[in-house]
């Protein structure tokens, strides 16, 4: 039996000359959530593509439960459920027609595949509502359909990519309660975002991809440990705040100072023994703060210690 | 195989869902057969005797055996013409609706002497008017001979006996032919005039491949709306093969053309009276082939077009194209020879052989193989194609 349920190696794929996944390895341990962190275009979903058999990766190979997507393709793909980005769903058809339907495809059949489709149905909140077409569902209930369909067969290893976008904060819950749970009765979890209050929430490890790499993993506090427990501090400015970062750079104990969306954002070991002088500073150069807001590190710190970008950048 | 059923019974069911599948697969097909059956019933039927209108003023036992006796002659086709198109004679030649109308006055019957002749209207530089001419000349020359006859017996029995009458039993006389014929077997017969379709032998087929076409609009859209929905996506994700998909797609298109041609066939046999029982077995290897050939169109036209309305254009294209180059909307019979040449590159062209075959020239399950061997041959490179392309996305 494999060690690990998803086995990275070396992974690349290229888009005509833009590398959308330059050698990226990482391995998903049996039974735990690993979650992929990386702003958009970072080349998660090619990743995702590549690991579900939709994308031939130009070199490299990945093994799902010991299997390679590429020598046992088949094999790989009964043992994974994916949960695409975006709802795929036919929107003509009811949400158990859709189940239904999507069972077939896994090799499901008569009595197991009704009673695995009421499970799911039940599970996921929509039990009474499975006559309804997909069509006329709120994004959160297509977003749960689009989950079920993906456990119907009960994989070893679920693939989720980005499975909260643009739903209501009612549907996120329950959907990431749902991953939780799932996790809790034993199966691996691949789970992508740019939201990285999720993947602090769910995720055993974390892998943060930029431009296509894979820039760190580990735990979130292995995470958090590597950039050396920095605190940020986002600061707003009357002036410039182009002017106001570079003279904060030259402020002791101040490791960065980046603009995003007309704040500043410094990182600092001592936030407590920084922000005065950033004030002291500020008086200098002759503008004021208007607004402090001091966080304590975390993985958005980790990222902008990492690439000098915010993750919504 | 349960997944490749599992495909074809999701788009089935999506496309009974769709309302505008019940309009364009059965409705739409339905009304244009008869519409076009009427619209297609020419003068000639493929007759081609000349056509003669006659109108008759008279109506009279004497008169009325001006009709008859052009009917028995067998030399021109008759048709009869009511009252009030007796003004309109000269209209209806120029309109080229008849080759010759013939006027039978109102008291005609009174007698070769009293009464007012026949008139005939037509244009005398046309062959078929001439023949129109003197096949009506022959009949209102013995008519003329048998008034006269039924004159000269009234004059000789004396009153009481009615000289109409009397040259009506004259007249009867002629109802024989007076020359029998007879074709010596001097060498090979003469080869027949390849028929013409006309009515519902040329709309219930034509139709039928027509709509047929037609109908891969609805299937490449259940194509191209899956992989822009990404469920295309999800499915390749899941343990199925690409050939499963396609030959999940493909016997969807293939059972939905079927099925509709199946619903066309019974019924321009059973209302429009169309041969189709002449040879059953030969027209359903037809519809089975044409139905391949467009299941494959269908899966070609869904893998080419990134949009809805790629779709729409590809699918017009291919109906017009299809249709009138492969005589569903005309005969390519009566089109010149380069025309016909050329329409028979089309699939649809022997698809209209294979069923005229059968309707038309009463030929039997052979002739149909022929056309359905073209037909499937047509659908193994349009399977090629689009199963290439497929597999390089």
């Amino acid at each position: 039996m494999a060690e690990n349920a998803i086995e990275v190696r070396e992974l690349t794929k290229a888009f005509s000359d833009v590398v959308a996944v330059g050698g990226i390895s990482f391995e998903v341990r049996r039974g735990e959530v690993f979650s992929l962190l990386g702003p958009n275009g970072a080349g998660k979903s090619t990743a995702i593509s590549i690991i579900s058999g939709l994308l031939r990766p130009d070199s490299g190979d990945a093994l799902v439960m010991g299997h390679s997507i590429l020598k046992e393709s088949m094999a790989a793909r009964r043992c994974l459920g994916v949960v695409p980005q975006e709802v795929a769903l036919y929107s003509d058809m009811s949400a158990r027609e859709n189940l239904v339907f999507w069972g077939r495809m896994y090799g499901l059949s008569g009595k197991d595949l009704e009673a695995r489709v009421d499970e799911m149905l039940a599970a996921v909140g929509l039990a009474e509502r499975q006559k309804g077409r997909i069509g006329t569902f709120s994004g959160g209930m297509k977003r749960r359909v689009n989950i079920a369909a993906a456990l119907l067969h009960s994989p070893a290893v679920v693939i989720m990519d980005e499975p909260t976008v643009g739903i209501d904060p009612q549907s996120r819950r329950h959907i990431l309660d749902h991953v939780k749970e799932l996790n809790r009765q034993g199966m691996s979890v691949l789970y992508t975002t740019h939201y990285m209050e999720e993947a602090e929430e769910l995720s055993n490890r974390i892998a943060i991809m930029d431009k296509g790499k894979v820039i760190a993993s580990g735990t979130r506090d292995e995470l958090v440990r590597m950039v050396g427990e920095q605190a940020r501090v986002d600061l707003a400015v009357t002036g410039e705040p182009d002017k106001a970062a570079e003279a904060w750079r030259k402020v002791t104990g101040v490791s960065r100072a980046t603009v995003e969306q007309g704040r500043v954002a410094v990182l600092a070991a001592d936030a407590d023994a920084v922000v005065p002088r950033l004030f002291e500073s500020a008086a200098q150069a002759g503008f004021h703060i208007s607004s402090v807001d001091i966080k304590e590190p975390n993985l958005e710190t980790v990222f902008l210690s990492l690439t000098g970008r915010a993750l919504r950048d | 195989m349960g997944r490749i059923l599992a495909i074809t019974a999701k788009d089935l069911k999506q496309i009974l869902l769709d309302r505008r599948s019940a309009i364009f697969l059965v409705l739409m097909p339905v009304v244009f057969t008869a519409f076009l059956g009427i619209a297609f019933r020419w003068p000639t039927h493929g007759d081609p005797r000349p056509v003669v209108g006659v109108c008759d003023l008279d109506s009279t036992g004497l008169s009325g055996l001006v009709t008859t006796q052009l009917e028995a002659g067998g030399l021109v086709r008759v048709e009869r013409l009511g009252r009030a198109e007796a003004g309109k004679a000269d209209d209806l030649i120029r309109r080229g609706r008849f080759d010759l109308v013939l006027l039978v006055p109102a008291g005609y019957a009174q007698g070769e002497a009293a009464g007012p002749l026949p008139e005939a209207v037509c244009d005398q530089s046309e062959p078929q008017a001439q023949a129109a001419l003197r096949a009506v000349e022959a009949v209102a020359a013995r008519l003329a001979l048998s008034g006269r006859v039924g004159e000269l017996v009234a004059g000789a029995v004396g009153p009481g006996a009615n000289a109409s009458d009397l040259a009506v039993q004259a007249s009867t006389g002629w109802q024989e032919p007076a020359l029998s014929i007879r074709r010596e077997g001097t060498g090979p017969a003469p080869v027949k005039r390849r028929e013409v379709a006309s009515g519902f032998a040329q709309s219930s087929p034509g139709t039928l491949v027509q709509f047929a076409i037609f109908g891969v609009m609805t299937a490449a859209l259940l194509l191209v709306l899956e992989r822009r929905s990404r469920t295309l996506g999800r499915m390749l994700s899941a343990p199925v093969t690409r050939a499963q998909v396609i030959a999940g797609h493909v016997l969807a298109m293939f059972t939905v053309t079927f099925l509709q041609g199946l619903l066309l066939i019974v019924l321009g046999q059973l209302v429009f009276g169309v041969g189709y029982a002449r040879a059953p077995a030969g027209v359903l290897v037809v519809l089975a082939a044409l139905s391949l050939w467009v299941a494959s169109l269908g899966l070609f036209i869904g893998v080419i077009a990134r949009t809805q309305e790629q779709v729409s254009m590809f699918s017009m294209i291919a109906m017009f194209l299809f249709s009138a180059g492969g005589g569903a909307w005309f005969p390519l019979e009566i089109t010149g020879r380069a025309f016909s040449f050329i329409g028979h590159l089309l699939p649809s062209a022997w698809a209209m052989d294979g069923f005229q075959n059968v309707v038309l020239r009463g030929l039997g399950f052979g002739s149909a193989l022929g056309p359905a061997l073209v037909i499937i041959g047509y659908a193994l490179l349009f399977f090629a194609v689009a199963v290439w392309r497929f597999r390089a996305e």
